[in-house]
């Protein structure tokens, strides 16, 4: 599963605070749809997703069959020092998603 | 009915005057939206064949009114747990005119100072007309310092976007706007 992670502002001083966007390329297959030959198609889709900053989770957040396919989000934190913004993801099928993006953060 | 009834004490009032009565009186909503909330959809009006667990076959905005309010409830009850939900705090920024229910953009920001002492813990996201109404649950502290979350979410039909968010105290806030959807989400089958 791809995904992009995009932090703005790019180049943060350190106490500010900072936006992360997160797209996953996923089809987030809601379970209520039916395929052509009216068969239900199975519930798939990211369930929970976890951001960890520096070793300390700042951002966790669970989804529902109500969020559009290639789930984005967005939240903010404050940075301190550079280093790394590591996300986890899994769907229902139990497949793992990670991405991990660093922050260079200008002192 | 009073126009900003609490969420708690709706429910109360839904309990005692039946369900039917109290999903139409307790719309809030400009006329032309609620003719459009209380019409049947279109997959309502195509399927004629029930199905076990109450939707309909052709599609998943096809729930009646009192299902959708009764699921929204569930919901909302599975998540907060009877708690006093008071109106406020909240800002949920969408468009008030969605071309594709398949993907709307939301925002839901928090009024909150964000610090050690009062900072939001939890934010909740209802869609109150889709067949499963919860759509996001988010956890956040002290740290992040601005109390905002961003989605793209799915709506099987025009209505209401709620957003609950729990402070750290344990109190409960919501806030909501009212989406109208030219082409509702999964109709078409994608």
């Amino acid at each position: 599963m791809a995904a992009r992670v995009q932090i703005q502002p790019n180049k943060p001083k350190a106490g500010d605070i900072v936006e992360v966007r997160i797209i996953i390329g996923h089809a987030m297959e809601s379970g209520l749809r039916r395929d052509d030959m009216g068969r239900r198609v199975q519930r798939n889709i990211v369930n929970k997703i976890t951001c960890r900053y520096l070793g300390q989770e700042v951002f966790r957040a669970e989804l529902g069959p109500g969020i559009a396919a290639n789930p984005y989000l967005t939240f903010h934190t404050r940075v301190s020092r550079s280093g790394e913004f590591l996300f986890d993801w899994v769907d229902d099928d139990g497949e793992r998603g990670s991405e991990r993006v660093a922050v260079d953060v200008q002192s | 009915m009073a126009k900003h009834l609490e969420v708690t004490q709706r429910r109360s009032i839904l309990r005692a005057a039946g369900l039917a009565a109290a999903v139409t009186g307790s719309l809030t909503l400009p006329t032309f939206v609620r003719a459009q909330l209380l019409a049947p959809t279109l997959a309502q009006a195509q399927s004629a064949e029930p199905v076990p667990g109450g939707s309909a076959a052709s599609g998943i905005g096809a729930i009646s009114p009192q299902e959708q309010q009764i699921e929204l409830d569930r919901a909302i009850d599975k998540i907060l747990k009877g708690a006093r939900i008071r109106e406020g705090r909240v800002v949920v920024d969408a468009p008030v005119l969605a071309d594709n229910g398949n993907s709307v953009s939301c925002t839901v920001q928090v009024e909150s100072a964000m610090s050690e002492a009062d900072y939001v813990r939890e934010i909740h996201v209802f869609l109150a007309r889709n067949p499963r109404p919860l759509a996001l649950s988010a956890w956040l502290g002290p740290w992040s310092s601005r109390a905002q979350v961003s989605t793209r979410v799915r709506l099987a039909a025009s209505g209401r976007i709620l957003a609950v968010a729990v402070m750290n105290d344990g109190s409960c806030w919501s806030g909501h706007k009212d989406v109208v959807v030219t082409v509702a989400a999964c109709l078409d089958g994608s």
